[in-house]
């Protein structure tokens, strides 16, 4: 039988799991009626992005119900979206809690989900790549393991290596990191009201906080819900430590590749990160602007870097990017 | 690497890569809420952070470091631009796209020079 929760407060409803999508969290941002019709959560449900997706709807009769406690309606048909739930925060969680006595096996747990996650293998790949190319831009291996751990997040590192390793200033270095990095103000908005619950310090969620990044963050999304909430975060620390090192591992050696291999081999382990970055930026454009942002974004910078103003990255970023939402104003709001 | 230049190399990583980075995170640690994914800033920031890495990517393709510079530059933009078509082809398969990019990019530079 599925769990529901409001808040971190386990709500008293029986739902057959059948009807529960697997384990989703919503973070519900406006306000809207589901009495008959699940529209306007329709909407609602596709600001998840990054990969999470609602079940398809129309699936099933819409069911609301209304809680006695917190008088406001949520819907069933939805699985687990709060309707009238303005600003909170609701999850289910699906039959499969796992048993974690103690904040070690927790962690322990955490430690061994990474090695069990696709996506995991998927971002160690890209950390060959960024090992690779630390190293062909003069970089120290320290140098490099200092910046998995302190950054953790691979189109800022990328980003940084390129921009230091082709002479740029640091300052201009430290504006496109920071402009590539506002993306992980939402994200960890949205994710650690899942690690959290009402007993949690602040202090102890700042490792999990440090930790969120595209990867975590979604598989937080797939794991998280069978852990129960008072061994969460042990468990998001074990999961994204292993992560981290894991990281750092395939830096090294990449780090190394790039050094030992012969050189046509060497340029396939340093290829690894404009291939990746570019395909998987493009599997996650979905808009106009995405396309765009994309596309004058490798046309502009070679462009910036033709005229020598030594702003080339920045200049270019700007410029294509602010370009890009101009032309999506200009057409409207249309998808 | 001198022992200095290290740490001038450290100290820029501190404040060119891990301050202006980790300072979202914090922000969204202590702020918690309040921009909505669709707000119409997200939306360009999004954009800009775009474009920054597509800059990137071809700063890396235009003029490589190291091992790549070697690579033709003709042997680089195919490789590219193969991988895309099969990542288009195959219903956006990234792994697909960057295996046919890479096998380009090797067997070309091994053959190619």
């Amino acid at each position: 039988m599925a769990r529901f929760f409001y808040d971190g407060v386990e709500l008293p409803y029986d739902i057959p799991p059948a009807q529960i999508a697997p384990a989703k969290v919503g973070l519900v941002t406006s306000i809207g009626q589901c009495d008959k019709s699940c529209e306007h959560l329709k909407r609602k449900v596709q600001t998840f992005r990054y990969g999470i997706r609602p079940r398809p709807l129309g699936a099933l009769s819409v069911e609301t119900h209304r809680d006695e406690r917190f008088g406001d309606r949520w819907c069933a048909a939805c699985g687990f979206t709060g309707c009238g739930l303005g600003g909170k925060r609701m999850t289910t969680a699906v039959e499969g809690m796992l048993d974690l006595p103690t904040n070690a096996a927790a962690f322990r747990r955490g430690l061994a989900s990474a090695p069990r996650s696709v996506l995991a293998y998927v971002v160690f790949a890209t950390y060959l790549g960024i090992g690779a190319l630390a190293h062909d831009y003069h970089f120290s291996l320290i140098w490099l393991g200092a910046a998995t751990l302190l950054i953790w997040a691979g189109p800022a590192q990328v980003i940084l290596i390129t921009t230091l390793g082709s002479g740029a200033t640091p300052v201009q270095a430290a504006i496109a990191v920071a402009l590539s990095a506002i993306r992980l103000f939402p994200m960890v908005v949205s994710v650690l009201p899942m690690v959290r619950d009402k007993n949690s310090r602040l202090l102890h969620l700042v490792l999990p906080a440090h930790f969120t990044a595209v990867t975590f963050w979604v598989e937080s999304f797939r794991l998280l819900p069978h852990v129960p909430r008072e061994r969460r975060i042990a468990f998001a620390d074990g999961f994204g430590m292993a992560l981290i090192s894991g990281c750092v591992l395939s830096s090294f050696v990449g780090y190394y590749m790039a050094r030992e291999l012969p050189d046509f081999l060497g340029a396939g382990v340093l290829f690894l990160t404009p291939i990746a970055f570019l395909l998987s930026t493009a599997s996650n454009s979905r808009r106009l602007e995405d396309w765009l942002a994309l596309g004058l974004g490798l046309i502009f910078t070679p462009l910036a870097a033709l005229a020598h103003t030594g702003l080339d990255i920045l200049v270019g970023g700007l410029a294509a990017g602010t370009l890009s939402y101009a032309i999506r104003r200009l057409r409207g709001r249309t998808p | 690497m001198s022992g200095a230049s290290e740490f001038h190399a450290l100290l820029i990583l501190v404040l060119a890569g891990f301050l202006p980075n980790e300072v979202w995170r914090m922000l969204g640690l202590f702020v918690g809420s309040g921009l909505s994914e669709d707000s119409e800033i997200l939306v360009w920031v999004r954009a800009v952070a775009t474009a920054i890495l597509a800059g990137v990517i071809a700063q890396i393709l235009v003029t490589p470091p190291g091992a790549l510079a070697a690579v033709p530059p003709l042997v680089r933009y195919g490789a590219v631009a193969s991988g895309f078509l099969i990542f288009l082809a195959l219903r956006r398969s990234v792994i697909a796209g960057v295996i046919v990019a890479e096998a380009i990019l090797i067997a070309g530079k091994y053959f190619w020079s």
